[in-house]
């Protein structure tokens, strides 16, 4: 069922932009009006959901710590896993955004017959989520050449190391490649592991249907209808010159496929996507475990009622002073 | 009967695994079933290992002293699922079904089901076992909540000199 | 069943006519299931008295199993107001709240999950509890696609529902170091315990331990001149066993430093010996210090109640350590109070600047870490006495012991104090040995009675959550012959101790300085023949 809607949904927004362009032939409203909105949502809805997550006060600082803290000269710290300085907290994080190591945590051990133990790992969360990210990342930098002119040099660089197969005529880049693989990874995660599936929502299938349907109608447009790419480009310019071309000549799925980018930029700030931005803000990683030598000032700190020392001995008067314990009062 | 049991041994493990992890929900049954590590998954890899080593003790009809050691962690664990003492031993019953399941394809040999019955009679061995291994269990935990009782006001009885030899004792093997 | 067969007849267990058991997940929606509220897995609700001396709010009588949980009349106003307030207040419940990509890193981190596999203690699930009335309160998918946004109606089964599985987590934190993002069950637990307070929805032992707390400065509620004859005791025992007299000054003013332990110490077995362990050693370095019975209790189930419950609580050591006057304050071995401690201590009460920089009389080393708490911790003090040679140890005396180390939860996940007790370990014993990587330090299995959980009506779930941490008990049992499982945690004393009677009765649950303690030779001491617990000691011990 969950599974279901977030398809049905996919498929509705695929018959929409078909119907929209392939045969109305709208294309000043699906190659400029939407992907403006979208990009405008996507702007803006990002921008103000960080803003209120960075509004929000961190009264305490908890850092999750996975070393040794640094405390004494002679015991060695773990400054990656423990930070005690600011600049170690972000390299911390660095680690965790570009590199995902709680995720490379998953370390397990295994009994194979006769009992013998055998350290292994459980690496492949870890291995799917990275490809994923890292080509996602790549094929977004590659997709620069369309809206730069002249195309910087380290951008074509990349499209050449990319092709680097030389499969194909224009190349199949490995990003591509690598990207659609992980992206099915990621799903047939979710569907075949039972307390994944167990756990997953509509939002968790639709983004990647939908990332499934961008990266699929890509290499279409690349390897199968090869859609004239300099009207491609005309679009992609006239977009970011903020001087719009309808770009006739592009194939009806190109517009498909900006339909698709225009409503992952819109869906974005309203989904699990944030995470994205989220993970920089997250107090139990972003912060350096140097509590006792750092105060760490709660901003909506207010008084409470306490049992002060005088009510208590007030209580206790005469117990103390039976067992001999020196009073403030006598 | 047992050349033809041993030759579906994996099969009956296999199914007898399965069967014994039921009476968890159906997701935890998964990763009781997939997960082979047995810090992380302690519960599935004990069942796992000790129904093998069971099934294997009923083929060479293992003396008891050496068979319950290994039926008490698999009861261990049953014993705490708040699922009540006669789902505790069930899963030993359920082994019956599992192995007429298995030869079920061979019914046609007209012995079978008698040599199936004398198996059986081994099989309601193993299920007393169990019963009596769950009670040691259930009056094992009954004694822990009575020491641990006893334990949290440790100096508060001794300064009281509070003789409790009455109590239940420390189990034989506790305290090294 | 479909078959013609009888069960007498082989046909019937034909595998082709009878469908198979299908383990796949049940197709229903985990919201769609109420929860089952089953004996041995839920904590008996707070008494009036208690609620009523702590002051919070709807005092009642009322049983988990009741249909009616008298909540009060405006109960989800109560709460959505609750919610609105606590995520404007902490980033770390807002953010939580919205980044989780239900990835399931952390599905199988949980022991309670391990140990009794009921989906809703997978750590995500958990969260979602909360999260699906975030969504349908909060945001605007959820408002107007509800369930298929992921939201939910708040209804009583779903306080209900918190009820039993917040009072399921023992804060151990473990999932959150699986995490790419860092999302702390402890951090949403806790808030669900706070909403769960404004509706008078708690349990009796902690707020029992909270009250008593607030009146004489320890959970137990021991009150002074229980804590000298205690002390004193303990001082008997420790006569009997080394030879050696030593005293255990209370409240008095101008002492160097002010000691804090957990109350657990001054009353149950094991954790005794670990305070008579603590008087050994300052004895024996003559160390200017002392006891107090107004901060007599480190440990804070404030913690386990609310931010401000926990503020409330620790107030006094600050306090007593102004009115005594001393220079800096020492603590004991415990887990969630050095949470406290470390992560919250200094930001509640603090600062602490009439206070100086914690350095150790004997060796001259400043603990500079600890410059704006003040506060240190014992195996950090004890290490450094250890590696300048201060202490005259013989590990032999401690032959009879195998011992492997238990991280405790609290100081693992939020301090990093690995290497410290293990220094000392292998300091005081000869033979010690390591669980398996995958237990141990940051990873490392909770006791399943933490965060207020440690009673006996729930004996069951605990027993099943202290499986995991058994297992690997039961490796090096088995493997090195261990015997002796250390920990420094005073929960853990007490519930190990459980944990270990069930799975591997032949362990045995110890402090750290109990141990460091048996191996010390202290000045003037007979010949030691016992331990603390006035058992043979050293190779004579050894079966």
């Amino acid at each position: 069922m969950r599974i279901l809607v977030s398809l049905v949904a996919v498929v509705a927004l695929y018959l929409l932009a078909w119907v929209g362009v392939g045969v109305l032939g709208l294309r000043t409203l699906f190659g400029t009006v939407l992907p403006y909105a979208a990009l405008a949502l996507f702007v803006c809805g990002v921008a103000y959901r960080v803003v209120r997550w960075a509004a929000v006060p961190v009264p305490f600082r908890i850092p999750t710590t996975c070393g040794q803290q640094r405390s004494l000269e002679w015991i060695k710290p773990s400054p990656l896993e423990n930070p005690h300085t600011g600049l170690q907290a972000f390299l911390r994080m660095a680690l965790e955004v570009l590199f995902f190591r709680s995720l490379l945590r998953n370390t397990k051990a295994e009994v194979r017959a006769g009992g013998r133990l055998i350290q292994g790992s459980s690496k492949w969360l870890w291995a799917g989520a990275l490809a994923f990210h890292w080509c996602f990342l790549v094929v977004l930098v590659r997709h620069t050449r369309f809206f730069t002119e002249p195309v910087p040099w380290c951008v074509n660089l990349l499209a050449h190391l990319d092709g680097f197969l030389q499969v194909g005529v224009p190349a199949m880049t490995l990003s591509s490649v690598v990207l659609l693989g992980a992206l099915g990874f990621l799903l047939a995660r979710r569907l075949v592991t039972g307390q994944v599936r167990y756990i997953s929502l509509p939002a968790d299938y639709f983004p990647l249907f939908l990332l499934l349907s961008i990266v699929a109608t890509g290499l279409l447009l690349r390897h199968v209808v090869r859609t004239d790419l300099s009207a491609v480009k005309e679009v992609a310019m006239g977009l970011v010159t903020f001087a719009p071309s309808p770009g006739e000549g592009a194939h009806w799925l190109f517009y498909v496929h900006l339909f698709f980018v225009s409503v992952l930029l819109a869906y974005f700030p309203f989904s699990k996507l944030m995470h994205m931005g989220g993970v920089f803000l997250s107090p139990t990683r972003n912060l350096a475990n140097n509590n006792r030598a750092v105060r760490h000032i709660n901003p909506w700190d207010y008084p409470v009622k306490v049992h002060t020392y005088e009510e208590y001995e007030g209580e206790f008067r005469e117990k103390l002073k039976t067992a001999g314990i020196p009073l403030e009062k006598e | 009967m047992d050349e033809q049991l041993q030759a579906k041994r994996a099969e009956i493990v296999r199914a007898w695994v399965e069967r014994t992890v039921e009476m968890y929900p159906a997701d935890a049954a998964k990763f009781l079933l997939r997960v082979n590590d047995p810090f992380s998954n302690p519960v599935g890899t004990t069942i796992a290992l000790e129904l093998e080593f069971l099934f294997d003790a009923l083929l060479r009809d293992v003396p008891p002293d050496e068979v319950v050691p290994r039926l008490d962690r698999v009861i261990q664990i049953t014993s705490v699922q708040d699922v009540g003492s006669a789902r505790a031993v069930s899963f030993v019953f359920a082994l019956k079904e599992v192995i007429r399941r298995a030869l079920a394809a061979d019914r046609a040999d007209a012995g079978l089901l008698r040599r199936c019955l004398e198996f059986e009679q081994r099989i309601d061995a193993l299920a007393l076992l169990a019963f009596d291994s769950c009670s040691r269990f259930l009056q094992r935990i009954a004694d822990i909540r009575v020491r641990e009782a006893k334990r949290r006001v440790w100096s508060l009885m001794r300064m009281l000199k509070v003789d409790w030899d009455h109590l239940p004792a420390e189990e034989e093997g506790a305290g090294g | 069943m479909t078959s013609e067969a009888k069960p007498d007849q082989m046909a019937y267990y034909d595998r082709e006519k009878l469908g198979q058991v299908d383990l796949r997940p049940g197709g229903a929606d985990w919201m769609d299931v109420p929860v089952n509220m089953r004996p041995g897995s839920f904590i008996y609700p707070a008494k009036e008295k208690h609620l009523q001396y702590f002051g919070l709010p709807n005092p009642r009588q009322w049983f988990p199993t009741d249909p009616d949980w008298k909540l009060p009349a405006n109960w989800k106003e109560i709460i959505i107001e609750g919610m609105r307030e606590r995520l404007s207040k902490y980033r770390s419940f807002q953010v939580f709240m919205d980044i989780c990509v239900r990835c399931g890193a952390c599905a199988d981190k949980c022991h309670f999950f391990i140990g009794g596999g009921d989906p809703r203690n997978m750590p995500v699930l958990r969260a979602e509890l909360l999260r699906s009335i975030y969504r349908r309160e909060f945001t605007q998918a959820g408002k107007i696609l509800g369930r298929l946004a992921g939201g939910r109606e708040l209804t009583v089964d779903v306080i209900k529902e918190w009820f039993y599985y917040f009072y399921q987590c023992t804060e151990c934190r473990r999932c959150s170091v699986f995490c790419p993002y860092g999302i702390d069950t402890a951090e949403i637990t806790m808030m669900g315990r706070e909403l769960l307070h404004l509706l008078g929805v708690n349990v009796n032992w902690i707020m029992e331990p909270v009250a008593n707390c607030f009146r004489t400065g320890n959970h137990l509620g021991i009150q002074p001149h229980g804590l000298r004859d205690t002390l004193d005791f303990f001082a008997d025992d420790i006569e009997e066993a080394t030879g050696v007299r030593v005293e255990a000054p209370l409240n008095r003013k101008g002492a160097e430093v002010l000691f804090v332990t957990p109350s657990g110490d001054f009353l149950a077995d094991p954790g005794t010996y670990t305070c008579m362990g603590y008087m050994c050693l300052f004895h024996e370095i003559g160390l200017d210090y002392t006891f107090s019975t107004y901060a007599s209790d480190g440990g804070n189930f404030g913690l386990f109640t609310s931010h401000e419950a926990m503020k409330r609580l620790n107030a006094k050591i600050y306090a007593e350590a102004r009115r005594l006057g001393v220079k800096w304050i020492l603590g004991g071995e415990c887990g969630h109070m050095w949470r406290v401690l470390n992560q919250y201590m200094d930001t509640m009460n603090g600062p602490a600047d009439f206070l100086q920089v914690p350095t150790s009389p004997l060796t001259g080393t400043r603990f500079e870490h600890a410059r704006s708490t003040k506060m240190i911790h014992i195996t950090e003090f004890t290490a450094d006495l250890i590696k300048h040679g201060k202490l005259n140890l013989d590990p032999s005396q401690n032959d009879h012991v195998r011992v492997t180390f238990h991280d405790s939860c609290n100081p693992a996940r939020a301090m990093g104090i690995f290497e410290e007790p293990r220094y000392i370990l292998r300091s005081v014993c000869n033979h010690f040995h390591e669980m398996p990587e995958n237990t141990i330090r940051e990873k490392t299995f909770c006791c399943g009675g933490g965060a207020g959980l440690g009673t006996d009506e729930n004996m069951e779930m605990r027993l099943r959550g202290g499986m995991p941490r058994a297992s690997a008990v039961r490796h090096v049992h088995e493997k090195h012959g261990v015997n002796h499982l250390a920990a420094m945690c005073a929960i853990d004393r007490a519930t190990l101790s459980t944990v270990c009677e069930y799975w591997v009765p032949e362990v045995r649950v110890t402090g750290i300085h109990e141990l460091v303690t048996n191996a010390l030779v202290m000045k003037g001491q007979k010949k030691r023949e016992v331990n603390l617990r006035l058992e043979p000691i050293g190779a004579q011990a050894e079966e």
